[in-house]
């Protein structure tokens, strides 16, 4: 921790150096606040026409040195400004009236920002506000619950784990469902590494989700658009250069352990099942038995620690905003964790009264400490095993199955493994205005992402230890690079004051790819040296493999008009052609996504001026297209593949046919249609949103069955359709606002119901098969995307009379034994017998922000949750059917017996082959869940420096309780990470932290 | 201004086709291969690959066709993979395995197409390497028919490069058709291929595996004399030999010795092979007394050996009770081992316990498809079948090693020979090779499998005639119903 605080502290000296001076003239003090006494604090209190200014304390006072002739510029978000001129006045106590347009809030969307009265599509905003101080690495982790419409699942536990995002549901089979996201303009791809991203930089996020919101990202606009800005000096003080500082740290703990049988437990139900099953005791030795929580051994109390300086202000000729970041997550496993260095220079220069330019920049270093252990992967490292033979060497010994034990502490002792990375983002731009309202703009950027993967397994490791393997070290090198170049024109005219015109036009090219390397050896005898020198391995293990990947040119040119009629009709009409080097194979290089939107502004109607109950209220609609380039590189093109023989103990390479060419493909569409209405009432006191939609995706890519006579046994073909619809509610209240007390809700809530239309006109798809026992999860025509299939568990046997009278179905069938459902009546339980059991789709999700403030005391308190969702808990198969091999859930203490027999756990020992448990419906839980996700508490300490402009101390938690009746770590994650269709299918992975942080937020 | 950005786009526009052409790196497209001996070899060698990864390599591959399902090998324990064919209960729909063979086989197939339509003609490719490739290619796509034609009788069949949709459209070809078809290919490949190698080129087709095939062909197609001079060239001329003692064949520091022609080499590390975990015994099941299990696995141990196999390829009852007492037993059958009494009998000759040199999941091992023990027995069956005198010499050579006394065969009948013939087989290549093939061939499948001991098995019980051929899954016929054209019926499944 200290040496954390050494290097903040050499961050802030850098910053501080910048400066800061003043001049001395006469003093001008003065309170501001808002009509009712209420103190505004942060108002930009500047003198015009030059770059001095300053902003108000935490009571609303201020001080500035200025002339008798010098005017007072009184400027803050939300209030209309005031300009006072000076004179022989000492004192300016000033009272801002509040904003009477708050509509005038600005949405950032695709190639522009618009005024939100304007916005005629479906956009959410997040208020980055909101997100400040949540201890997370990486924004998508934090944007749950926080927009309506956008369902949000963290892939597993692990830090900088990255979170699956479904806006208003998935529509493609084989494709990627994760959103598009785009940082500052650069169009950054579906899985970009957002730990590359300090969450404090971001100034504001939006998600676009309707038809013409997305359709002028064209092929890559499908799953909805996330455009990160982040912050610039724009809004900064002229001549103020702001240094803000934000350091938190904190302790992470399991938020959940799972009930397992003891070590004891295990042993007793061990000799029971031996016993039964007619097997011998595999625990015959007392001296090889232990009594272990291997969950407690490789887990731990971790710490989080964040450290921001940034410096921001502004000039007549530039605006600039830097800032560097350093973030410290261990992980609660132990040996896991996640560093970041990150720096980021925002500059925007005025060049002349005509041309502007400027530059984002971002580069960030990580350093990922990856997992080497998982619960699935301990299901055989039984609690009944000890951590270490007598004489303090790992125990490695399965006894029950007779072969090596993988000991996870030893894993986590001796194993290396870590992932580092270097991210470098940049773009940078030219305006040029020529006539007023006239702007072309083109842009550049460059992205450069370079990571590395060591992983050392020494000799000493128990199972190579007794494999006599030596080492083995690995190195895995991968390197993208992509370059974006856009250039557009915009054109602002009003006509006169019925007719605004606003009109859009451009064109892009993208160009990117990557290229990986790895190398890999065994037999290295000397485990000090690790990775870093493979060619100390034996020769005859050596394994080298390169690549090119993902090899993609697009070529785009995009137009967007909006037209606003008597400021009450709005019109949109998008547009965007894109040409994909992918497809340039096919005969379908190019394709064209257009879009159309109306927007009515009935508030703005004569008729509703002499009401007071609605004061917004707005209708808007929208229809059109997006798309998704789908398909890799070279998808089109007939390829030969190669494959390792070995003749005489030599290995060689052999080449055969790989694919053959399909110049038939074409990209998947998406039609959308968007039904909204806006409403505020109570001078929006009370405001929100609600959404219908209605989204049609054809042209699926699916691998189509063929004749295996050919010797393949599929074709990929554009034949498969699924539909999506969904409600969508947003409402943000101030509940009280009197006196010093202030609160304030924000809620979002959606449902998305997903149903699967053709898939290459066959009636079922498996998605998911367990290893031993059946399909888990299938796409059926009619039915939601992903549900989960099974034969239906219909508790133990509880006499041989029930066996009889279901006859021998063709797996074992004792007394206190499982008892499955033959449902098609056929004498035997197989894959015929699987019918839908579950839906990974909740009903609805949602969150809910409560914040109030009293005083100095500021309380955000944040639920997420989801209802009517299923999970597919795979470990069950063997926690709680008594696989023989495997650790077993702790509620196999009241299974059946002789004595217990109307329980309808099964008895020790009914299970002998995993392949008569399949897929069944004890496997599936219910996935609902309330989370306190995120509570802050802050306290402004009332400050009087002259250096120190504010100063925040607070302590936020997250997840700090979970309701959810799960039996594994956390009903939130996914086995197969971002997987387009298999969602909410757990085994074991990554446990997900309690988080309590402490931290203090400074202004200079 | 605004000329400019016109322009621009006009720029765009036109040079937009070449900006999309995609950048192919790290593919091999058919258009830039075939151009040197090299990427001929490896031509030639992508069509080993499928046979190596998918059918001579996974416990169950092609061995569910050739050694299960008769009356030489069974699982140790009822096994779900396995119950359609140790149960015979086989159907359109019930045997995954089935349809991934048929289309391993067929890959090889059309690789095999591809890879004659490539080089055949081919200028840059020097003679003795394009002899050598178009010969592997030969060998390996009638090894493929000979697999199709065995497991399933008549099949698609087509030896020229066709597109995907006329290949899906094809009906089956009558099975004596291909064999002699494949005969005349098989010819050709003895002409191109060398008679040995050296070195890293051990384990190529050479042209006596290709005699051995033709062999093997002639035999089904009852061509006596032709399979008689074929085994006979082999005998007389091929680099190969008996080796004296049974034992030693299975030596595994020495398996492609002089008696193996052809086989199938694996390397430990390399996606070693899975086939000897099917004969290797579990832990679980070991010793006969159990309470000696901790003591057991301390004695193997200590000799760098685990029981960590799956046990799922052991002698079949039958099998184990009718052995003679000959010096081939041992190697056939283990019920003891290091002095421990063992549950269940294990076919020694293909076990290997060394979980370092040859771990789970990963061995090394050969699996050995033609050797000389067989063509010395193949040419004693066809003698017999032209009553030429020479059928005792062979058979004869085969028993002098395998029994110590005197164990020479004389003055049989024709029908006797042809049972004695078939018995011997059967100890001489217990769990090594096509079984399921040759008691087709002879036309005592049904009776065989029926007479079996096959212990839990139901087999017996189940069997019927026409199950000598598999269906053809049912999802190819959905997919193609001119495979019905022929019969109607799927080799009488439906």
């Amino acid at each position: 921790m200290t040496k954390q605080l050494q290097k903040a502290g050499a961050m802030l000296l850098v910053l501080l150096t910048f400066g800061i001076t003043l001049n001395a003239q006469t003093t001008i003090k003065g309170k501001v606040t808002e009509p009712n006494n209420e103190v505004l604090i942060g108002v930009s209190v500047s003198i015009n026409n030059t770059t001095k200014g300053v902003i108000t304390d935490v009571d609303g006072n201020y001080s500035i040195q200025a002339n008798p002739t010098d005017v007072l510029v009184f400027s803050f978000v939300g209030y209309e400004s005031q300009n006072i001129t000076v004179g022989n006045q000492t004192t300016v106590n000033v009272a801002l009236a509040e904003d009477a347009a708050v509509l005038e809030e600005v949405v950032v969307v695709g190639y522009g920002v618009t005024k939100k009265r304007d916005l005629t599509g479906a956009v959410g905003q997040i208020d980055a506000k909101q997100l400040e101080d949540v201890p997370a690495s990486r924004v998508d982790q934090m944007l749950q619950g926080r927009a309506a419409g956008v369902q949000v699942t963290g892939v597993n536990g692990a830090p900088g784990a990255r979170a699956s995002i479904r806006v208003r549901g998935g529509n493609s089979v084989n494709a990627d469902n994760e959103p598009l996201y785009v940082i500052d303009g650069f169009i950054v791809g579906t899985d970009f590494n957002l730990n590359n991203i300090n969450t404090n930089d971001i100034e504001s996020i939006e998600v676009l989700k309707d038809a013409t919101a997305i359709s002028i990202y064209g092929t890559r606009g499908a799953n909805g658009v996330i455009l990160l800005t982040t912050k610039s000096g724009q809004n900064a003080i002229k001549g103020q250069p702001r240094v803000a500082v934000n350091f938190y740290t904190g302790v992470q703990n399991l938020a959940r352990k799972i009930d397992f049988l003891d070590g004891n437990e295990r042993v007793a139900y061990g000799r029971e099942l031996a016993e039964f099953a007619g097997e011998a005791d595999p625990f015959t030795d007392p001296a090889e038995l232990a009594n272990t929580d291997w969950q407690d051994l490789i887990t731990q109390t971790a710490s989080i620690y964040n450290g921001d300086i940034s410096l921001s202000g502004k000039t007549d000729a530039m605006n600039y905003y830097v800032s560097v970041n350093y973030f410290n997550q261990k992980g609660i496993i132990k040996s896991t964790g996640l560093e970041r260095y990150n720096l980021r220079a925002n500059f925007d220069f005025n060049i002349g009264k005509k041309v502007k330019a400027g530059i984002r920049f971002n580069g960030a270093y990580t350093d990922t400490d990856n997992n080497k252990v998982d619960l699935w992967g301990m299901r055989e490292t039984l609690t009944a095993f000890p951590v270490y033979r007598p004489d303090g060497s790992y125990w490695n010994q399965n006894t029950v199955t007779g072969g090596v034990l993988r000991n996870p502490v030893a894993d986590i002792d001796l194993t290396t493994d870590f992932t580092i990375g270097t991210n470098l983002l940049t773009t940078a731009y030219v305006e040029y205005e020529p006539i007023k309202n006239l702007t072309f703009r083109s842009t550049i950027g460059p992205q450069v992402s370079w990571s590395r993967r060591n992983n050392f397994d020494p000799s000493s490791l128990p199972v190579r230890a007794a494999a006599q393997t030596g080492g083995l070290a690995s190195i895995n090198n991968s390197l993208s690079y992509d370059i974006l170049q856009e250039n557009t024109v915009t054109w602002n005219k009003e006509f006169n004051k019925n007719h605004r015109l606003n009109l859009l036009g451009g064109f892009t090219w993208q160009k990117g790819a990557s290229e990986f390397f790895s190398a890999q050896t065994q037999g290295i005898s000397v485990d000090a040296i690790g990775y870093d020198a493979l060619e100390l391995g034996d020769p005859l293990t050596y394994s080298v493999a390169s690549n090119f990947n993902d090899s993609r040119q697009l070529a785009s040119w995009l137009a967007r008009a909006n037209y606003s009629l008597m400021d009450k009709y709005l019109f949109t009409l998008v547009g965007r052609v894109d040409g994909a080097s992918v497809y340039s194979g096919s005969n379908n290089a190019y394709s064209f996504f257009p879009s159309a939107a109306f927007a009515w502004r009935i508030t703005d109607e004569p008729f509703m001026q002499n009401q007071t109950l609605f004061s917004n209220l707005k209708f808007r609609t929208s229809y059109g297209s997006s798309g998704k380039e789908s398909i890799s590189p070279y998808n089109t093109l007939a390829v030969l593949s190669s494959g390792t023989l070995i003749f005489n103990d030599t290995q060689q390479v052999g080449i055969r046919r790989g694919r053959p060419s399909n110049p038939d493909l074409k990209w998947e569409t998406t039609n959308q249609l968007d039904i909204g209405l806006e409403f505020g009432f109570a001078n929006n006191r009370i405001s929100g949103e609600i959404d219908y939609y209605y989204k049609k995706t054809k042209d699926l890519l699916l691998a189509r069955q063929i004749p295996r006579a050919t010797g393949f046994n599929t074709k990929l073909e554009n034949i498969g359709s699924i539909q999506n619809q969904g409600l969508e509610f947003t409402l943000n209240t101030v509940n009280m606002n009197k006196g010093d007390f202030k609160w304030e809700t924000n809620l979002t809530l959606s449902g998305n119901r997903s149903k699967v239309l053709n898939i290459a006109g066959v009636d079922e798809i498996i998605i998911y098969s367990l290893e031993q026992g059946g399909p888990g999860a299938k796409l059926i025509v009619g039915q939601p995307v992903g549900v989960f299939t099974g034969v239906e568990y219909l508790g133990t046997y509880k006499s041989q009379a029930e066996i009889d009278a279901d006859g021998d179905l063709g797996l074992r069938q004792i007394v206190g034994g499982p008892r499955f459902k033959d449902e098609n009546g056929d004498g035997k339980i197989n894959n015929d017998d699987h019918v839908v059991m579950g839906n990974p789709e909740p009903l609805f999700f949602g969150g809910i922000n409560n914040s109030f403030s009293y005083k100095n005391f500021s309380l955000d308190v944040f639920f997420q949750g989801t209802f009517g969702n299923d999970i597919y808990n795979e470990y069950a198969q063997r926690g709680f059917f008594g696989r023989s091999t495997a650790n077993f859930y702790g509620e196999l203490r009241d299974r059946w017996t002789p004595t217990n027999n109307t329980s309808d756990i099964p008895r020790a020992g009914s299970m002998v082959s995993i392949t008569d448990i399949r897929s069944n419906s004890a496997l599936i839980e219910n996935g609902s869940h309330l989370r306190l996700k995120n509570v802050r508490l802050g306290y402004d300490v009332p400050v009087k420096s002259e250096a120190v402009k504010s100063l925040n101390v607070y302590m936020a938690g997250s997840n700090l309780f979970l309701i959810s009746k799960f039996r594994g770590y956390d009903p939130e994650a996914n086995r197969l990470g971002t997987n387009s269709t298999v969602r909410g299918i757990i085994r074991g992975e990554y446990p997900n932290a309690k988080t309590i942080t402490f931290g203090v937020r400074a202004n200079f | 201004m605004k000329k400019l950005i016109i322009l621009f786009l006009v720029i765009g526009l036109t040079s937009c086709d070449d900006f999309l052409k995609e950048n192919v790196r790290g593919i091999i497209s058919p258009n830039n291969f075939y151009n040197s001996d090299p990427e001929a070899i490896q031509a030639a060698n992508g069509l080993y690959v499928t046979y190596r990864e998918n059918v001579y390599r996974n416990w169950e591959g092609i061995s569910a066709w050739q050694y299960f399902g008769t009356d030489e090998i069974m699982p140790s324990r009822i096994f779900g993979g396995l119950a359609a064919i140790m149960d015979y209960n086989l159907t359109e729909t019930n045997y995954g395995n089935a349809y991934g063979m048929w289309q391993d086989l067929y890959r090889v197939v059309g690789d095999a197409n591809s890879v004659i339509l490539n080089l055949q003609d081919n200028v840059k490719i020097s003679e003795a390497v394009k002899n050598r490739s178009l010969g592997e290619a030969y060998f390996l796509r009638a090894l493929a028919y000979h697999n199709l034609t065995s497991i399933w009788g008549d099949v698609p069949f087509y030896t020229e490069d066709l597109t995907l949709a006329e290949v899906g459209e094809l009906g089956r070809t009558d099975k004596s058709q291909i064999r002699t078809a494949m005969i005349a290919d098989l010819k050709t490949a003895e002409g191109l291929l060398p008679s040995s190698y050296t070195g890293s080129n051990i384990g190529r087709a050479s042209k006596w595996a290709a005699k051995f095939l033709r062999t093997r062909l002639h035999l089904w197609l009852q061509e006596w004399p032709a399979a008689l001079d074929a085994s006979k060239d082999i005998i007389d001329n091929s680099p190969h030999r008996l080796l004296p003692t049974y034992g030693e064949i299975f030596d595994v520091n020495n398996q492609f010795n002089e008696e193996a022609i052809f086989g199938w080499d694996h390397l430990t590390g390399v996606q070693g092979q899975a086939i000897t975990d099917s004969f290797n015994p579990r832990l679980r099941d070991e010793p006969k007394n159990s309470s000696q299990r901790g003591e057991f696995a301390g004695v193997l141990s200590s000799r760098g050996e685990e029981f960590n196999g799956f046990g799922l390829a052991v002698p079949l009852n039958d099998a184990v009770e009718k052995h003679p007492d000959d010096l081939r037993k041992s190697w056939n059958m283990m019920d003891t081992y290091l002095g421990y009494d063992l549950t269940y009998t294990y076919l020694r000759k293909r076990t290997n316990f060394d979980f370092v040199q040859s771990p789970r999941g990963n061995h090394g091992e050969w699996w050995i498809t033609m050797r000389m023990g067989q063509v010395y027995l193949m040419a004693a069956e066809a003698a017999n079948e032209i009553g030429d005198p020479s059928a005792y010499n062979y058979i004869n050579t085969i028993r002098d090693r395998a029994y110590e006394e005197d164990a020479n065969l004389a003055s049989l009948s024709q029908v006797e020979f042809r049972r004695a013939v078939q018995d011997e087989l059967k100890w001489e290549l217990l769990g090594e090779t096509e079984r399921k093939y040759d008691l087709v061939r002879w036309g005592i499948f049904y009776e065989t499998v029926k007479n079996a001991n096959y212990g839990r098995f139901s087999g017996p019980n189940n069997i019927q005639p026409h199950m000598q051929y598999a269906p053809i899954p049912a999802e190819e016929i959905v997919l193609n119903p001119a495979l019905l054209d022929s019969d109607p019926t799927n080799n009488g499944y439906r």
